[in-house]
């Protein structure tokens, strides 16, 4: 989704693309701000017979979203019990939802200046991570990790096969 | 007789790769270096190059099976063609600043056999003034799926 929005690895110019941060800890997901449809608390959560690999569901616009939680390595977790996420972040792509807990969701306010796909030899393991982007902040450059809701999913019918 | 430039890599005091001179476009000392989560062992560290971000591949893991090392001493910055034709950067991170050497016909050698793995990814080999046996290696395969795929079922 993000490659079809830019050419990869082209340098962008004056326009801004607002991305939203997931934290995981010591990992931060970018996602396109306009794919996250909503932010809710874990008091939303419903953990009542959760789908395989997920803790739970939330309720948005009479969808029933699968809830998932990453650990910094991206396994996924099936239990929230021990975790310090308290916020999820629920992510929309045509007609897929899906749903991912984290400590923190903010607008993202680097610049970024570059966005380029995850290099070839990084693709032969399971990532949920679609693609790279250089950032800069006050001069400094930066590298982001950005998800879409397709490379999650993909991710985790990917993860739930192993 | 003509000679060619090659870069000489070091993996290791008995193991040795090269590129071409013009595949090597940049030696960095002490990179910034910035994981890649859920990435492969060999090639989870990335740099930032010219305003691109460069995957960079840790030869000693992927020829020793050694873990790879969260800090880069030297990246030797590879420039390569893809399995589209598209032209592509990537980073090898090594212990010590690889050498010129020149090379000429005479020097060419078969690949040694202890160097199993760097079969698939060798183009062919040379003694180089050292007395050591140094393959050529194939850039673009090396950064390729296709490779990393093989490295991930020998669990590197």
């Amino acid at each position: 989704m993000i490659q079809a929005l830019k050419k990869d690895n082209e340098l962008l110019d004056d326009e801004y693309l607002q991305f939203m941060s997931l934290s995981l800890g010591n990992i931060e997901l970018l996602a396109l701000q306009s794919s996250v449809i909503s932010i809710d608390g874990i008091q939303d959560i419903d953990y009542e017979e959760p789908s395989i690999k997920s803790v739970g569901w939330v309720n948005f616009d009479n969808h029933r979203i699968p809830v998932y939680s990453f650990t910094e390595r991206f396994d996924l977790e099936q239990s929230i019990s021990n975790n310090n996420k308290k916020i999820c972040a629920v992510l929309k792509d045509e007609d897929i939802f899906i749903s991912l807990m984290c400590l923190e969701a903010t607008s993202f306010r680097q610049q970024i200046v570059k966005l380029t796909s995850l290099p070839e030899c990084m693709q032969a393991q399971p990532s949920p991570i679609d693609s790279l982007c250089l950032c800069r902040n006050d001069n400094k450059s930066d590298v982001g990790f950005i998800i879409t809701t397709k490379s999650i999913v993909k991710y985790i019918n990917q993860y739930a096969t192993q | 007789m003509n000679k060619s430039a090659a870069w000489v890599m070091k993996v290791d005091d008995s193991l040795y790769a090269s590129v071409s001179q013009m595949e090597l476009v940049h030696i960095i000392n002490r990179p910034n270096t910035f994981n890649v989560p859920n990435a492969p062992e060999y090639c989870k560290n990335i740099i930032i190059w010219n305003d691109n971000i460069l995957p960079v591949i840790d030869f000693s893991c992927v020829f020793n099976k050694a873990r790879s090392s969260a800090n880069c001493d030297v990246v030797a910055v590879i420039i390569y063609r893809n399995c589209n034709n598209e032209i592509q950067y990537g980073g090898i991170s090594l212990a010590v600043t690889p050498e010129l050497e020149f090379v000429d016909n005479k020097q060419m050698c078969k690949l040694p056999d202890y160097t199993g793995d760097l079969q698939s990814i060798s183009l062919s080999c040379f003694i180089s003034k050292e007395g050591h046996e140094v393959p050529i290696l194939d850039m673009s395969k090396m950064f390729s799926i296709k490779y990393s795929e093989e490295l991930i079922r020998q669990n590197c």
